[in-house]
């Protein structure tokens, strides 16, 4: 029994193995479709929600996913780990990639149409209320500083921990926790002045995020 | 509840953890969660926590990304192997049957097989020079050392 439990724990470490993604990135390689495609499996969702917290709009959301992926297949065959481990070098990719658009071009407004603001009539309308509250809060994220809003999409919108996040970031722990607080207090600055309109009826939606 | 005076530094630490992290112990680092787990149930941490709480609840509002269906079938339909190498092993296999000819042919052929031979990795080596440009660039990508051509400097904000 305890030597089948260890055969197994043996085969299920192989197996992990096999499956990392740095065997996959070396299977990819080598022209393994399959490893390839697990590998987009695998990460595919969360560069395209922090892809799209970065940039605001799903068309480049997935130019980021897409230009991430085409680096790896361009490189997986020469794909090497030089410490950082494969997943946070992929993301830094990514987010790099965000960060270049950023600065290249201009911001252009979010793909969801803006909602008109309706006016205290139309206010009852539930589904107006929510709109106009996520338009209002998805325009402070987009206008906080670029690696602040970096250090809150990888840590608040995918529950990555201060380390990672830092990893991916080439930042300090320290640096990172002090974009992140310096990020979440210009939030509450700059959304004070709707906070009790906002609040109204905050319990009855949270938007669901992609993990 | 705890009601020892808690010091200023203490509730300014807490305030900051509580401004980089949210009001939600559970996702703060393990270290932090250790470090005030006794003042939680204060009034002054009851204060400070419920205005976190707040703006994880509009950060929680902002608006859901959806990923359309087919993305993950694209970003494959893009997919290539490497085929840096494969040339010069192509050529060389392309060879093999000038090999099976008789002797005088045979050392012809590997005379041409070793012009081939350079002839290739040289080429070889001006295709993958690019490559390797290229991948040294995505470590500057990937450590943000590229300054605004690449655009990629940190700048503090």
């Amino acid at each position: 029994m305890g030597r089948r439990a260890g055969h197994n724990q043996t085969g299920a470490l192989l197996k992990q193995e096999t499956d990392s993604d740095e065997a996959l990135v070396r299977r990819a390689g080598l022209g393994d479709k399959a490893a390839a495609a697990q590998l987009v499996e695998r990460h595919t969702r969360m560069i395209y929600a922090s892809s799209y917290r970065m940039l605001g709009s799903a068309a480049a959301a997935e130019d980021a996913v897409q230009e991430t992926f085409l680096r790896l297949w361009r490189h997986a065959g020469k794909w090497k780990p030089q410490g950082a481990k494969f997943e946070t070098w992929l993301y830094r990719i990514a987010m790099n990639y965000c960060l270049d658009q950023l600065r290249k071009t201009k911001r252009e407004a979010p793909e969801e149409a803006a909602p008109e603001r309706a006016d205290s009539g139309d206010r009852q309308d539930q589904k107006i209320f929510a709109a106009e509250r996520r338009f209002a809060i998805d325009e402070a994220l987009e206008k906080l500083p670029e690696r602040q809003k970096l250090a809150i999409t990888l840590c608040h919108y995918q529950e990555m921990s201060n380390i990672e996040a830092a990893e991916i970031m080439d930042v300090s722990v320290e640096a990172l926790e002090s974009l992140l607080a310096r990020g979440r207090r210009a939030l509450r600055t700059s959304l004070a002045p709707m906070r009790e309109h906002l609040m109204g009826k905050m319990d009855d939606e949270h938007g669901a995020h992609i993990n | 509840m705890n009601m020892a005076p808690i010091s200023t530094e203490r509730l300014e630490a807490l305030q900051f953890c509580a401004d980089a992290f949210g009001a939600d112990p559970a996702r703060w680092p393990s270290e932090r969660r250790a470090e005030f787990a006794d003042i939680l149930d204060t009034n002054e941490a009851v204060a400070i926590l419920a205005e976190a709480r707040t703006l994880d609840g509009f950060l929680n509002a902002a608006t859901a990304p959806r990923m359309s269906e087919d993305l993950m079938n694209r970003v494959m339909a893009n997919y290539q192997p490497p085929k840096a190498q494969a040339g010069l092993f192509d050529f060389l296999r392309s060879l093999a049957p000038v090999m099976r000819l008789a002797p005088a042919g045979a050392l012809a052929g590997i005379g041409a097989l070793g012009m081939a031979s350079g002839v290739m990795s040289a080429s070889a080596q001006e295709t993958l020079t690019p490559e390797y440009e290229a991948l040294a660039y995505m470590d500057d990508l990937a450590l943000g050392e590229l300054s605004d051509d690449g655009g990629l400097s940190w700048d503090e904000e």
